[in-house]
């Protein structure tokens, strides 16, 4: 292990340095201080990561000087005493240190002030993060990281929750980075995309002959995340019979793949995301409450895009920047996507942004917008135009009366082009739209959409796909 | 010895245990070091007879209280 960080042990005994020293090799470069002069001299000196402090050195509770330098300089202060009284334990506290080590300690102990070290050190970067990929100024958002700090003290499962499209799998990309990531692997579930008779399969693996097609044997996700991250993405989706066999892989940590009578063990961090709400779910009895509790543990919520919509402009420069080609957005183009209600969330906005990207024109204007936002977007404008008259006919009631399925898009197209144009253009937008939602992939359009294979392949046959983007089975 | 008070008990009694288990420590990192960092092996073994001294000094301390409390 390379070591990253840098450690200064001041403590009198030369023999608890050296353990101590010893005890940090592989995480950190240490430097030692037998007293409070020349520890002082060497903070001045040198910014070090972590400093330990025996509050006893030279003299009694000499240590208590230090720790208000050692915060001063921006490290990681921990004390180490032998002093178990409050009153010392708080004067500690009050001067800044951020642990205190009771003597005698033990490796658990040190590795839970390094973990606590490696979140606190990682929030800072964390929050960088936020600031250039999740991209967010949401402070309630913001505010949640601090609860990271606890991830590394204790074994509680994350649930993350929000609409779709809002970021939950970057989060939990995010979190692993940054909690766990020197554990182990990220394994990645997504169970809504998962048929019913398939998911256990995916989950606990299965052994060669355990069901017809079982060919071969094949590790389940579980075992895939020993020793690291489980994040099981939609789990709402979950059936009710594999709810209660996923509750004893969380109680037990144990499970038998498919078609095997051999217990197999598996330890991972958990971290599960919906967007549905699994209160709900309980009531409705299609989750299980005994489940429901043990996922939750510590808990975030991603607001939607529309109650931040201060973040989209910095989402929308930042998806122009991913883009090599320089284009301009018209300021009625600009209006628009600050103030859309984007159902579809952050990435809903990112495929709008990347078609608009594309456009062959320099200028980029509201008319350039994928169909499904275009009737939106006139019917904004005929809103518009129409409060600013002050009598209405009996043809404006009419039109204020229209269903809303029949926006003034269509209207025109009818009138222009005739009902079958319209009814085709429609199909196309809504397989488009669809297609867009759901990342491209045909299979689970074709499920929402409800046609058949042939239908859209005749549908795509009349063109709306832009050049360049590829479907996904 | 002049009377202890509780606190000064407790802190005895602290302390003897901090040394014994840091001399535990010690011994074990020895143990660990000795085929791959002799030089560190030695400089700890060699620090282990004050580490032991202290403990003795307390230990006759703390036998000193117990017996003074009995008579």
């Amino acid at each position: 292990m390379t070591k990253k960080h840098s450690a200064l042990i001041v403590e009198d005994d030369e023999l608890s340095r050296i353990t101590l020293s010893c005890l940090l090799e592989g995480f950190a470069a240490t430097e030692e201080a037998a007293d409070s002069v020349s520890a002082i001299k060497k903070i001045e000196a040198k910014k070090y990561d972590m400093i330990f402090i025996d509050l006893d050195l030279e003299r009694e509770l000499a240590g208590l000087e230090i720790i208000v330098k050692a915060r001063a300089s921006g490290a990681y202060t921990i004390v180490l005493s032998g002093r178990e009284e409050n009153r010392y334990i708080q004067q500690a506290y009050e001067r800044g240190c951020h642990d205190f080590l009771s003597k005698p300690f033990d490796h658990r102990a040190l590795e839970l002030v390094i973990g606590k070290f490696n979140i606190i050190k990682g929030q800072a970067q964390l929050a960088d993060m936020f600031s250039y990929e999740f991209l967010t100024q949401d402070n309630n958002l913001i505010k949640q990281l601090e609860i990271l700090a606890e991830l590394s003290a204790h074994n509680r499962p994350v649930l993350i929750q929000g609409e779709t499209g809002t970021g939950k799998t970057m989060l939990a990309k995010l979190i692993h980075k940054f909690a766990y990531a020197s554990l182990g692997n990220f394994v990645h579930l997504n169970c809504s995309e998962i048929p019913e008779n398939l998911i256990e399969s995916e989950l606990f693996g299965y052994e060669k002959g355990a069901f017809s097609g079982a060919e071969q044997s094949r590790r389940g996700k579980i075992d895939l995340a020993n020793n690291g991250t489980l994040f099981l993405d939609e789990i709402g989706t979950i059936p009710l019979s594999t709810q209660k066999k996923l509750l004893k892989v969380l109680e037990e940590k144990t499970y038998y793949p498919l078609g095997s009578n051999v217990l197999s063990k598996s330890n991972f961090k958990l971290i599960s995301a919906t967007c549905d709400s699994l209160e709900e779910l309980v009531a409705e009895k299609k989750f299980r409450a005994d489940l429901y509790f043990r996922l939750e543990g510590i808990n975030f919520y991603i607001p939607a895009l529309r109650e931040r919509k201060k973040d989209i402009p910095l989402l929308i420069k930042h998806f122009q920047k991913e883009f090599p080609r320089k284009v301009v957005f018209s300021s009625a183009l600009q209006n628009f996507l600050e103030n859309n209600n984007w159902p579809g969330n952050v990435r809903e906005l990112k495929k709008v942004i990347e078609l608009l990207l594309v456009k062959s024109r320099g200028i980029v204007d509201i008319v350039d917008l994928p169909g499904h936002l275009l009737p939106a977007t006139i019917a904004a404008t005929v809103t518009t135009t129409t409060t600013t008259l002050t009598s209405y006919s009996r043809a404006q009631e009419a039109e204020d009366n229209r269903d809303e399925l029949l926006s003034s898009a269509i209207i025109n197209k009818v009138e222009s082009e005739g009902l079958a144009a319209a009814i085709n253009e429609i199909e196309k937008k809504l397989t488009l739209y669809f297609l867009e939602r759901n990342e491209f992939k045909v299979r689970k359009t074709l499920t929402e959409l409800q046609i058949s294979n042939n239908y859209f392949y005749r549908i795509k046959g009349r063109g709306f796909l832009p050049e360049g983007v590829p479907l996904e089975d | 010895m002049s009377k202890m008070s509780k606190d000064e008990i407790n802190r005895l009694i602290h302390d003897f245990n901090a040394e014994l288990s840091a001399l535990s420590q010690a011994v074990n990192l020895v143990n660990d070091k000795f085929e791959f960092d002799k030089i560190l092996a030695r400089r700890m073994s060699s620090l282990m007879p004050a580490k032991m001294d202290e403990i003795l000094l307390n230990w006759e301390k703390i036998k000193e209280l117990l017996s003074r409390d009995l008579n």
